[in-house]
């Protein structure tokens, strides 16, 4: 689904829109293809984090470059932040690393789930991209229980959590694809 | 036992003689190399004549090689329940098999067109007589002309369409010769001490492992470089050059892990992961031309 996207779900867009949205998709593919070739020990890897925080991102200012005329602030802050993550990750303790990931994911993923949802009530797209809010949901609930089952508080068991995870990717993914079509 | 059996028990041991994971990915190479080329006479019979010709030449030039190897087969784990190393299958008949099957790969591949024929005839001799009889035992470099060899059904099929040997086609074969160091160097490593018991030279254990991942990090962005520029030469769209950019970091990000970060499961990834990208390469080419 990523693949099919990036090969033709971009015609519409400005380079920088089909720019963001590529290294979106393309950060989802690479993911699913490494765990399909490696294996889900891949999770336990303190570069996941970091690189699975690209995904919302990168599609948080695809959309908002896409949608609003106004992206600088937001694209500034964004970006700065996610620099500052990924420095605090290589020189400062575990903790407020991935504090400082966490906030720019949380951040980066509340735009990825509002933007469609006001576009909508606000009668600027087809009800069609509130599919995006929906894959927004779904990541979100993937990236919880992967965070939970890391810091030792299990909600669900590793293997349940393993097996979950390749769906929860698929239906994010078929979500986000089916949102970006919206008119 | 009757025919129906006999001809059962002959498949299930002359079908592990063609490493059909290998052969299918070489055959697609050939196909993709013929699709690129937009040939305007594009027909079945051609098509057909290609694959088929294509399927038995490399699966002669393999049958040649498990023959010619099966003593160094019996000496390796992973290799010595084969059917020839494991005595279920007598040699004289792997290589009266294997010949049979080249003459005819090489036979219709010639009847088609004669460049074709020669550059489909040039593949298999540089893999059976150059790379496995003179070189393999020798050197550790005789993986370049396996790699060779390798490129030989890519730049076939693209000579049966446009009827001459070119740029992209050579293009095509130097990716291929620089794909296979990644492919064949990550397995010299998970299987290091097979290759050792057997006698067979390899890069780890010629120059080390750590020369070993940059020799493998340089070749996988050689290839990514080469599939880049056949795949702006050959006009695909800039949807599938975005897909092909995608996948070229994953080359890229993988040989750069396994010479920082090196690891086994690393260099396995590697090696799954390259056969991932040429084999999704060539399907990208193959539907950006013809869709």
């Amino acid at each position: 689904m990523a693949g099919y996207q990036i090969i033709f779900g971009m015609d519409d867009y400005s380079n920088l829109t089909t720019t963001l949205y590529t290294i979106s998709f393309g950060v989802l593919l690479l993911a699913c293809l490494i765990l399909l070739l490696m294996g889900f020990e891949i999770m336990e890897n303190d570069y996941v984090a970091v690189i699975a925080a690209i995904i919302p991102i990168t599609l948080s200012l695809g959309l908002v470059t896409d949608k609003f005329e106004y992206f600088t602030l937001y694209t500034i802050l964004i970006s700065t932040g996610f620099l500052v993550a990924v420095l605090l990750r290589f020189f400062s303790s575990g903790k407020i690393a991935s504090l400082s990931l966490g906030v720019i994911h949380f951040l980066s993923g509340s735009v990825v789930f509002f933007i469609p949802i006001i576009l909508f009530f606000t009668g600027k797209v087809e009800m069609q991209i509130l599919m995006i809010s929906f894959g927004g949901i779904l990541i979100g609930i993937g990236g919880m229980l992967l965070g939970l089952l890391k810091a030792g508080k299990q909600f669900l068991r590793k293997e349940q959590v393993y097996s979950l995870f390749p769906i929860i990717l698929f239906l994010t993914t078929t979500s986000f694809v089916i949102g970006l079509a919206a008119k | 036992m009757n025919n129906g059996s006999i001809l059962k028990r002959k498949f299930q041991l002359y079908w592990p003689l063609i490493k059909s994971l290998q052969t299918g990915l070489l055959l697609v190479t050939g196909i993709t190399g013929y699709v690129s080329a937009r040939c305007p006479v594009m027909n079945w019979q051609t098509f057909a004549g290609l694959t088929i010709s294509l399927f038995l030449a490399i699966s002669g030039s393999t049958i040649l090689n498990m023959w010619y190897d099966r003593d160094i087969d019996a000496n390796m784990n992973r290799t010595k329940y084969r059917p020839l190393p494991s005595g279920s299958l007598k040699s004289s008949e792997a290589l009266i098999l294997g010949l049979i099957v080249s003459a005819l790969g090489i036979g219709i591949a010639l009847s088609m067109s004669l460049l074709f024929g020669v550059i489909v005839f040039a593949g298999l001799f540089i893999d059976v007589t150059i790379y496995t009889i003179w070189l393999k035992r020798k050197t550790a470099w005789s993986i370049v002309w396996g790699g060779i060899s390798g490129g030989m059904p890519i730049l076939a099929g693209r000579a049966l369409g446009t009827g001459e040997i070119d740029f992209i086609g050579i293009l095509f074969a130097i990716a291929i010769l620089l794909w296979i160091p990644t492919h064949i160097l990550t397995f010299s490593m998970k299987y290091f001490s097979d290759y050792k018991n057997a006698g067979i030279p390899t890069f780890p254990s010629t120059y080390g492992n750590h020369k070993t991942r940059i020799i493998i990090a340089i070749s996988s962005l050689g290839a990514a470089v080469a599939i880049a520029i056949i795949a702006y030469g050959i006009g695909l769209s800039w949807g599938y050059l975005r897909l092909f950019s995608v996948l070229t970091v994953g080359i890229v990000g993988f040989a750069g892990f396994s010479v920082f970060k090196p690891s086994d499961h690393v260099n396995f990834g590697l090696f799954k992961y390259a056969s991932l990208y040429m084999l999704g390469s060539m399907i990208m080419v193959i539907f950006g031309l013809l869709m």
